[in-house]
């Protein structure tokens, strides 16, 4: 694991803590979280490949937006120190 | 350092019984970090990437905007139910990052970020983001739809100053 990366079943675990009832829907080319209690209709995309089974990293970067995009970095940063 | 750029993107896609022409002009903020260069979305809001540098970088941001429109395309019953899907995620947003591109484009015109250095022509108007979705007819296709290969082709960049 780089620098650059955190393992994904930790990031699920902050995402319970921080994004309510969050959601993860599957799709042919990746995946799209929704976090329906802070933005009902909005979704971060992560590409196949960058998360989950076939990879047990995610990179910072798609860690930052995701938390960023539901108004949630702050709270994220305080959580995990690489952030 | 963080670099705010404009980029124009089109691509034809194609769902349940329609062809859709997507023409986005998004904005996404370029910074150095994690070890990499990332790109962050502002418009769309949810997609960031990652390279090497800022080319690399935004060829992994224009394949996970490729794939997310495929997704959506496959998601819809109807021309219609894309192009409203395709039109929310690109006008989705976070206050932050429109704060981060709008503090950087501050930046380049105070001059306190080097504009020089990533080689873009600079753009002085203030775009709004813009997504075009429309219904390709079959009779209506003509080799004269294709973009010039260059812009096809090339990032299709431009700094916002």
């Amino acid at each position: 694991m780089s620098s650059g990366q955190i393992r994904w079943n930790h990031l699920t675990k902050w995402m319970d803590e921080l994004l309510p009832g969050w959601e993860m829907k599957r799709k042919e080319h990746g995946i799209h979280i929704y976090c329906p209690a802070l933005k009902p209709r909005a979704f971060v995309a992560l590409p196949k490949g960058a998360h989950g089974r076939t990879n047990p990293e995610i990179a910072l970067f798609h860690v930052k937006k995701l938390f960023r995009f539901f108004g949630k970095l702050s709270e994220a940063r305080a959580r995990i120190p690489q952030l | 350092m963080s670099i705010p750029l404009y980029f124009q993107f089109r691509i034809p896609v194609y769902g349940r019984r329609f062809v859709a022409d997507v023409r986005i002009r998004g904005r996404i903020t370029c910074v150095e970090e994690y070890g990499a260069t990332c790109i962050y979305g502002v418009n769309p809001g949810g997609l960031a990437a990652g390279g090497e540098d800022m080319n690399s970088a935004y060829v992994d941001f224009k394949l996970g905007l490729a794939a997310t429109l495929f997704d959506l395309a496959r998601d819809a019953d109807t021309f219609h139910a894309f192009q409203e899907a395709a039109t929310d995620f690109i006008a989705a947003t976070d206050d932050e990052s429109v704060a981060e591109w709008e503090k950087a484009r501050g930046a380049i015109r105070a001059g306190t970020t080097p504009a020089e250095g990533a080689g873009l022509r600079r753009e002085t108007e203030a775009l709004p983001a813009e997504i075009s979705v429309e219904r390709l007819q079959p009779s209506k296709s003509s080799p004269a739809l294709n973009p010039e290969p260059r812009v096809a082709v090339a990032p299709a960049l431009e700094m916002a100053a």
